[in-house]
């Protein structure tokens, strides 16, 4: 049963991956298509919509498409960096705790 | 009877005797290198009215002309004469065989031209046929309407692929760059493969969800894989396009092949090698037959290599010959033209003769020249290595110093007399210690004597300064000399 499963998985990677160079390769019909479906959308909706204006929405829309950015700057984003980068915080904070302990075993004792 | 002068008098006048022997110098070396100049022209022209006078009695290297030379040299034109025959002989034969292949390679070039013309409407035919056969093939329509399409779609995924390619390295670097993807990524977050223990499975999920991490996840995989993916595909679909033109082509060939279009082409390849060769073959035959036509009007021509080899023999010969005897033959011959043409090298003799005369007499008066301005140098030098430029020297009325100069550029001097009349007649204003030696009434005849007296004197007179302005100390720093190995300073 497993071996059976591992094979379905294989065999709808590959129509996956077939269906991504399928799509690659006539993403100008997949652009047609959308155009066609937003006029659709706008004549429903009864918003004018030029043809220029969809053009540019879908080029926009294509354009953007697997990009990727960080988030903005903010105490979550510090949050996160300092998580991600924990050994090195908690080894900094190690050393100032010896050198804090070895100044008051030093002076003060 | 002149006035007694100074020293610095007496160096101008040795300073414009100096100037007057560079000028004479300078005069006899011109005149030497223009005696040079003029030997140089009247020997080449000699040679040139040689050559003139060989070509007068040689216009031109044939039989009659070569009888009229000189017997000492008419056997050796002769053999010139028959090289030159021999040469005319064979080259003439390379003409005539030229000409019979030139003619015989046109005959064939002109066969083969038919031929292949024959042939190229024969293929035309066949072509037109193998066209038509084709039209009629719906099997071969199909497939060169099934092959033109997947050429034009391939061009097109060709394009695409370089556009996911682009788009892939303007986007990944942004993942790349971004630490908090990469840290889910390295851990392979929201995969079988990722271990990591409570708490940091709720942290990572806080940074998954912080960054969209799951959905990015995806885009990244997606512009990775994407482009090889695609790019395999063209590929395949190239492969199939190959295949599907070999069908093509083999329908083609083999209907070719029906109609006999094939042996037709391969005839009409080897006729037009064929022609080719006999083209290239006619051109550098032709390219021969110019250079040996080209040869043969300069054999004839008075330039040519035998003409001049004639002229340069005969030439040596007449510069052996005696101009008296050359005059003798000239005066035997009607012609006038040879007449005046050995009164020029009679002349141009003369000429050379009288030059050679002059040229070892200027030559020497150089030499002399020269000399006299050493000398001169010589005694302007030792008269400065003795002081006599000095404002203490002076020189005694009897030295008639111009009369001096004159006496040694008549030779009648030589530079060491005259340094020894100079020195005659040369002497020193005394020194004040002198002249103090003097006062107290010493007389010494000799100069050592004078010389040790007046050390004497200059010693006891710093003495005695310094003793005046040190308050009667004495100091030896403040003895003096002269400055100069000479007694003038």
């Amino acid at each position: 049963m497993d071996e059976t499963l591992r094979i379905m998985d294989v065999a709808t990677a590959l129509r996956q991956q077939r269906e991504v160079v399928r799509s690659q390769l006539n993403l100008d019909q997949i652009k047609d298509q959308l155009r066609q479906q937003l006029r659709e959308t706008a004549d429903v909706s009864g918003e004018p919509l030029s043809r220029e204006e969809i053009d540019a929405a879908v080029g926009n829309y294509f354009d953007n498409l697997h990009t990727f950015r960080e988030p903005p700057r903010s105490m979550r984003l510090t949050m996160a960096y300092l998580y991600i980068r924990r050994g090195r915080v908690a080894a900094i904070i190690g050393v100032l705790l010896a050198v804090s302990l070895l100044v008051w075993w030093v002076c003060f004792r | 009877m002149s006035k007694p002068f100074d020293g610095t008098e007496f160096f101008q006048q040795l300073q414009h005797a100096i100037e007057r022997a560079r000028r004479e110098a300078d005069g006899c070396k011109n005149k030497v290198v223009a005696l040079d100049d003029r030997l140089d022209e009247l020997i080449g022209r000699k040679g040139e009215t040689f050559v003139e006078l060989a070509k007068h009695y040689l216009p031109e290297i044939t039989k009659v002309a070569v009888e009229n030379t000189y017997g000492e040299v008419r056997d050796e034109l002769l053999d010139t004469l028959a090289r030159k025959q021999r040469h005319e002989s064979k080259l003439n034969d390379r003409i005539a065989e030229m000409e019979a292949s030139r003619a015989k390679h046109e005959l064939e070039l002109a066969a083969v031209t038919q031929q292949l013309n024959a042939s190229a409407e024969q293929r035309d035919q066949l072509e037109q046929e193998l066209a038509d056969r084709l039209q009629t093939n719906d099997q071969f329509q199909n497939q060169s309407r099934d092959a033109i399409r997947a050429e034009q779609e391939l061009i097109r995924n060709k394009q695409r692929v370089e556009e996911i390619r682009r788009e892939a390295s303007e986007k990944l670097p942004a993942y790349e760059n971004s630490p908090l993807f990469q840290y889910l990524y390295s851990r392979h977050f929201s995969t079988p493969d990722y271990s990591a223990i409570w708490p940091f499975r709720i942290f990572d999920g806080w940074v998954a969800d912080f960054i969209g991490y799951r959905q990015t996840r995806q885009s990244y995989d997606f512009l990775r894989s994407t482009p090889e993916l695609v790019d395999a595909a063209v590929e395949r679909r190239q492969d199939e396009l190959h295949l599907l033109l070999e069908s093509v082509q083999k329908i083609e060939a083999e209907a070719s092949r029906e109609i006999g279009l094939d042996n037709v082409m391969l005839d009409g390849l080897r006729l037009g090698k064929e022609r080719d060769e006999l083209v290239r073959q006619l051109g550098q035959n032709h390219e021969q037959f110019v250079a040996c036509q080209q040869e043969q009007i300069d054999l004839d021509r008075s330039q040519g290599k035998f003409y001049k080899q004639a002229i340069g023999r005969f030439k040596e010969v007449l510069e052996k010959t005696e101009t008296a005897v050359l005059e003798q033959r000239a005066e035997k011959s009607a012609d006038s033209s040879d007449d005046e043409i050995v009164a020029e090298l009679k002349w141009i003799d003369d000429e050379i003769a009288d030059i050679r005369i002059q040229l070892p007499i200027a030559t020497d008066q150089h030499e002399e020249a020269e000399d006299r301005v050493s000398g001169l140098n010589y005694v302007v030098r030792r008269c400065r290595q003795s002081n006599f430029d000095s404002d203490r020297s002076y020189f005694t009325d009897d030295l008639n110093t111009s009369e001096a100069i004159d006496e040694y550029f008549n030779g009648e001097l030589n530079q060491f007399k005259l340094l020894r009349k100079i020195r005659q007649h040369q002497q020193f204003h005394p020194t004040w210690s002198e002249k103090a030696a003097e006062k107290i009434g010493t007389t010494l005849e000799s100069e050592t004597s004078q010389a040790v007296m007046a050390s004497v004197a200059a010693v006891a007179g710093s003495v005695l300064q310094s003793w005046l302005k040190s308050g009667g100390a004495v100091d030896n720093r403040n003895r003096k000399g002269p400055f100069t190995k000479g007694p003038g300073f």
